[in-house]
């Protein structure tokens, strides 16, 4: 139990001295975000995409990789692959893609402000989501089907058989229990790697987000709004990351594998 | 320990270098030939696809077959050195901490291990002027010798601490010899689809690098910047968006699919 705290404590002390190295390699970073003014304008348009596309990821990724371990045999291995393919689209090219089939039917470039109305704005994101969520999703099936991990053998299940619960039933409780810690650390990486992946898919969708004013910043040679952004941009994704660990320990602590 | 692998590990592997091979070949015929030379304005620009341009031509007037070739091969070559690199650097690393300190975490998914660190890391060299080619081949290979330590460590471990090691040692085989006939052949296979996993995450984010304009520059013509130049003409002429990234998707996934048919056939030994 002892172990189990230390290497969270180990992973929380790890992304800090990270963080504090960043700091430091960027002077006045944390001046610059002030000076720079709060990006609230433009955390409103990624913060809304990044939610959409890691909701979609996850019960899209979830749904995969319940089916392929439930059902098992062919159809995993199937679903693996489709899975894997899935998640070597390239974002950006996928959203090009969307562009061209749906620009018809959503509105495919360009940010309609939350001031005009929140339907016309989410309309917007809607593609950019899609781009974004499917690729993840993908990847996202892949870690999960891992985590429930292999076929549940008979002797496994022997003691719930007991307690006269069904095989079926049995079976599911063990890969969801398997299954069950590594899950919000899964969800706090894929909410940070969809974070940073927003970069090169508002740029495609021409969203005034976060994203585009790191790019922006880059190509400009911008170094202090480039300072200022990339810092924003990396401390999210931290603290997304840490969020996703603090729930795993909130987990292993309900279930007793703390104490 | 049967000597034959099953053979579908061997059919998936084989299929998949196949046509990496076909891929990469028609890249490198570009240097000595392509349909139409592929210099700009050496045709009407942006015409329909045809029998004298099979893809049509780009708003240059540059043939888009003959663009096609060549762009693939800039990228493939990026994505080559900085897996090389990514490897000599990762796989000693990995066999150090492998030695040392037993088994790490399992094996990761090595794209998108690589791509978020490759897209910051991309954006602070693009911010600081450094030399494009220079920028994705560091944006690539400081995120990718991580993923290959990680992973040559997973495979080195069981390996390394396997007793039919220890039993070569005792038997008074010194380390290279012990290294040579026992841990070369076992781990090799998982080696070379470590690599190849790390050469289509490499040419996927040679691709992104170079769209976002962080990559290869305006003169030089990969994939990406095939991409970047199409976009505005996209609802005109789709083909100049589809192709493009058709050719890096097509490459990753015989890479992959290449690597898992190696590790299935490694399973079937072992």
């Amino acid at each position: 139990m002892l172990v189990a705290v230390g290497r969270f404590a180990g992973v929380v002390a790890f992304s800090w001295l990270i963080l504090f190295v960043l700091l430091h390699l960027l002077p006045n970073a944390g001046a610059d975000v002030l000076a720079v003014q709060f990006p609230a304008d433009r955390l409103a348009v990624t913060l809304p995409l990044v939610l959409m596309a890691g909701i979609l990821a996850l019960l899209l990724g979830a749904g995969i990789s319940l089916l392929a371990a439930r059902i098992g045999g062919a159809a995993d291995r199937l679903l693996g692959g489709m899975a894997t393919v899935l998640s070597h689209l390239p974002p950006f090219w996928l959203g090009l893609l969307l562009a061209l089939m749906l620009a018809g039917m959503l509105p495919a470039g360009g940010f309609m402000p939350w001031s005009a109305g929140p339907s016309q704005a989410l309309a917007s994101l809607v593609l950019p989501a899609l781009a974004l969520g499917l690729p993840h999703a993908g990847e996202f099936a892949i870690r999960l089907r891992a985590a429930f991990g292999p076929e549940v053998e008979e002797a496994e299940i022997r003691a719930l058989r007991i307690g006269g619960v069904t095989p079926e039933r049995a079976r599911w409780s063990i890969s969801w229990n398997r299954a069950l810690p590594n899950l919000p650390q899964l969800a706090g990486r894929l909410l940070a790697t969809v974070l940073v992946g927003a970069v090169v898919v508002e740029n495609v969708f021409y969203l005034p987000g976060l994203g585009r004013q790191v790019l922006g910043a880059a190509l400009a040679h911008d170094l202090p709004a480039l300072r200022a952004s990339l810092f924003l941009l990396v401390v999210i994704a931290a603290v997304l990351m840490l969020l996703g660990t603090l729930g795993r320990l909130a987990v292993e602590w309900k279930s007793g594998a703390l104490r | 320990m049967s000597a034959t692998p099953p053979p579908r590990g061997r059919l998936q592997a084989g299929s998949g270098v196949a046509l990496a091979a076909i891929i990469a070949l028609l890249a490198l015929i570009s240097l000595v030939w392509t349909p139409h030379g592929g210099v700009p304005g050496s045709a009407t620009a942006l015409a329909e696809p045809g029998a004298a341009h099979w893809l049509g031509t780009d708003q240059t007037g540059r043939d888009v077959v003959s663009a096609l070739m060549s762009a693939t091969l800039t990228s493939l070559l990026l994505a080559w050195f900085a897996t090389l690199v990514s490897l000599v650097v990762g796989i000693p690393l990995g066999t150090l901490l492998a030695a040392r300190l037993g088994p790490g975490a399992t094996r990761q998914l090595v794209l998108i291990g690589i791509l978020p660190a490759a897209l910051c890391l991309g954006a602070i060299f693009g911010g600081l002027r450094l030399q494009t080619t220079l920028s994705v081949f560091l944006a690539i290979g400081l995120p990718g010798a991580i993923a290959a330590t990680i992973g040559s460590r997973s495979i080195m471990a069981p390996v390394l601490a396997a007793e039919y090691v220890a039993a070569a040692r005792l038997a008074g085989l010194g380390w290279l010899g012990a290294g040579q006939r026992h841990v070369v052949p076992m781990v090799l296979p998982g080696l070379i689809a470590l690599g190849l996993d790390l050469l289509a995450a490499a040419l996927l984010i040679e691709v992104t690098l170079s769209f976002a304009g962080l990559g290869v520059d305006g003169s030089g013509l990969s994939l990406g910047t095939m991409l970047r130049d199409g976009q505005q003409l996209a609802q005109a002429r789709p083909l100049l968006v589809v192709a493009p990234g058709a050719v890096a998707v097509v490459t990753a996934l015989a890479l992959l699919m290449a690597a898992s048919g190696l590790r299935e056939t490694r399973r079937g030994i072992a």
